[in-house]
């Protein structure tokens, strides 16, 4: 168990039963949940933007197979370039245009389209917890104060400059000021807390449900190729690739359940904070969500441990 | 969805039906051409599958769409409310200090026109600039005409020394302008006008607010409510102090400007200020105050002149000399 989690683990039993202003623990909580969840999903969407990429490219040339010769088919967003067919030569097959909508999938500077959107997703969620997380921790008053206090010593040398004697009167604004910035600050702060978890929740709740929904997809694409070889009557695989491709299906299918379970405890994380929202002047147990912390932990190892496995094609 | 997933259960199905054939078949074609069948419908299938993906792709970015746009809503500067109202009363005290002339500005010196005949005014602004201003006093050139000004704004120059007086006030000045040097660059870029002087106008008539319009030292959260009124003309509020500084010099035509030799920057900023002094035969504190050239005597309030009077910001032209390592 790593120092960082001993110490949330510490920090959350500390506050075991009390109820915060700024539910700090809980926001830290959602946010270490976003980590387990962010670091085991990478070498899946790797994978994934695999395998999605060489469909692409297979389905690129199975389209110009089927296409006419004549050029006579309208452009279909399932099929865009009707246009291009195949010249085959001396046993050698090859498309003869090129297809604009297709470069996402043969270019390798990028994810493929749905890769992309997915890894875009989970930024936009990571992103979401870390505005939680700057505004729990305070993160952002450091810089706000430095720009109030930069600003009132400012006015101070200025109008010394003018009016000798007018900017000493000044000099104790600044310290006056310090304590009024940063009751006003944390308040501030605490206010943003609440009305972004209230109003983006549901936002980032929606991502996450969207992802859940795509996941039978994503395992789609990660076993097509193993399902082919399997189906593949005019090149029967071996018993021993057969038994291997039938490993890697049912590999996927633990990966990508991990995933599934990974996002549900993430939202289920969110869910808690917002119900210590809702539950104004209510007692905030942190019990049930150092529970919850703990499981997704144990979750995230499992299924680095299954991704490891899956790897060395075990 | 529902279409993509019937059909590619109906495949599947196929699929499955024809395998079962395969197994069950001796001969030899027959199995070959299932084999075939069988491969087109797999192809069939990943075409769909890719289609699928596709679909739920989109699902997800559009809730991502939704998602980024409640991330960057969020204030993460805790500036509101009531701060927000503190922070720019600090602005406003800056700027006070800043400009060093809430009482100290120079007024304008626009000599007003004698009245002149219709047919004369349709002339147009130019014959009115080459009009020569009756003089009150012996001294400086009256005209207004850069040719007949050019020897004399070089020959101030040249003798121009700082107030040793002013030391501390003028060297204020001179870091303001270096510090908003990357600022003034930007300017020069877009307009071509030289960012020095960009930055001594800023400073005359700005106090170098960077929160303010440089048309008039007006909040940029709204068009200018003083003269020069409703700038910037086009955009949307809050404005950029560059989009601000673009339009105030452009609506002053400094961007039409080629000559940016010193004796014409001295001309055009002494025309920004008016050439009221020369009717007085007196160098304008717009340009030498805080220096040898100028000792006293300025405009006050509505448009009076007050010979006693002291300029209390420094000159323009002054600054000009320093900057240039004079």
């Amino acid at each position: 168990m790593s120092s960082y989690r001993i110490a949330l683990i510490v920090l959350v039993l500390a506050c075991g039963g009390c109820a915060t202003t700024v539910p700090l623990p809980q926001v830290q909580l959602v946010g270490k949940a976003f980590q387990d969840l962010n670091s085991a999903s990478a070498p899946l969407l790797d994978d994934l933007s695999i395998a999605e990429r060489a469909r692409g490219i297979k389905n690129a040339d199975t389209l110009a197979r089927l296409h006419p010769a004549d050029n006579a088919a309208q452009p279909t967003p399932l099929d865009p370039c009707p246009k291009i067919s195949q010249v085959k030569a001396e046993g050698v097959a090859v498309q003869n245009g090129f297809c604009i909508e297709h470069s996402q999938y043969y270019s390798e500077l990028t994810d493929p389209p749905a890769t992309a959107a997915f890894r875009s997703a989970l930024a936009a969620v990571e992103g979401y917890t870390n505005v939680l997380l700057i505004l729990a921790e305070g993160r952002n008053l450091e810089a706000a104060q430095a720009q109030v206090q930069g600003l009132v010593a400012n006015v101070g040398s200025l109008v010394d400059i003018a009016k000798p004697g007018v900017g000493t009167a000044l000099a104790g604004l600044s310290a006056a000021l310090k304590p009024v910035l940063d009751i006003a600050a944390k308040s501030a702060n605490s206010k943003e807390l609440a009305r972004i978890v209230k109003t983006g929740a549901p936002d980032a709740q929606r991502v996450i449900k969207e992802l859940r929904d795509a996941a039978p997809e994503m395992f789609t694409t990660l076993t097509e190729r193993s399902l082919s070889t399997l189906n593949s009557l005019k090149a029967p695989p071996s018993a021993e690739t057969a038994k291997a491709e039938a490993a890697r299906i049912n590999a996927y299918r633990v990966a990508v359940s991990n995933y599934v379970v990974l996002l549900g405890q993430y939202q289920q994380l969110l869910d808690q904070l917002v119900d210590s929202y809702d539950s104004e002047g209510k007692v905030i147990t942190l019990n049930g969500l150092l529970q919850r912390s703990t499981e997704l932990s144990a979750q995230a190892d499992a299924w680095r441990r299954t991704y490891s496995a899956l790897r060395m094609g075990l | 969805m529902a279409t993509i997933d019937q059909a590619r259960g109906e495949i599947k199905a196929a699929i499955a039906t024809l395998r079962r054939r395969h197994g069950s078949t001796a001969d030899a074609a027959e199995k070959a051409t299932i084999a075939d069948a069988v491969q087109e419908l797999d192809d069939q299938l990943s075409l769909l599958n890719q289609a699928a993906l596709l679909e739920v792709a989109n699902s997800v970015a559009a809730a991502t769409t939704t998602l980024e746009k409640a991330v960057g809503a969020a204030r993460l500067g805790p500036f509101d409310g009531y701060l927000a109202a503190l922070e720019g009363h600090l602005t406003k005290l800056n700027k006070l200090a800043g400009k060093v002339h809430d009482t100290d500005s120079l007024e304008s010196a626009v000599v007003k026109p004698a009245k002149r005949s219709t047919k004369s005014r349709k002339r147009g602004r130019k014959k009115a600039a080459d009009e020569q201003l009756e003089s009150l006093t012996p001294g400086l050139l009256t005209s207004t005409v850069f040719a007949d000004l050019a020897a004399e704004y070089q020959d101030c120059f040249d003798r121009c020394e700082i107030n040793p007086a002013f030391n501390d006030n003028v060297t204020f000045y001179l870091n303001r302008i270096r510090r908003g040097k990357p600022n003034y660059q930007l300017v020069e870029q877009a307009l071509g006008v030289p960012w020095l002087f960009v930055g001594i106008i800023h400073g005359m008539e700005c106090g170098f607010n960077f929160a303010g319009h440089m048309h008039n030292g007006d909040p940029l959260t709204a068009r200018t409510v003083q003269v020069p009124k409703g700038f910037p003309k086009t955009g949307t509020p809050p404005f950029t102090w560059l989009e601000s500084a673009l339009d105030a010099l452009r609506l002053k035509k400094f961007d039409q400007e080629r000559d940016w030799s010193i004796p014409h920057m001295l001309y055009l900023l002494e025309g920004y200020n008016g050439f009221g002094y020369r009717r007085r035969g007196l160098p304008s504190p717009y340009l030498w105050s805080f220096s040898n050239i100028y000792s006293k005597g300025k405009f006050v309030k509505d448009g009076k002149f007050d010979p006693e009077a002291v300029s209390k910001q420094c000159g323009a032209g002054l600054m000009l000399k320093r900057m240039q390592g004079g």
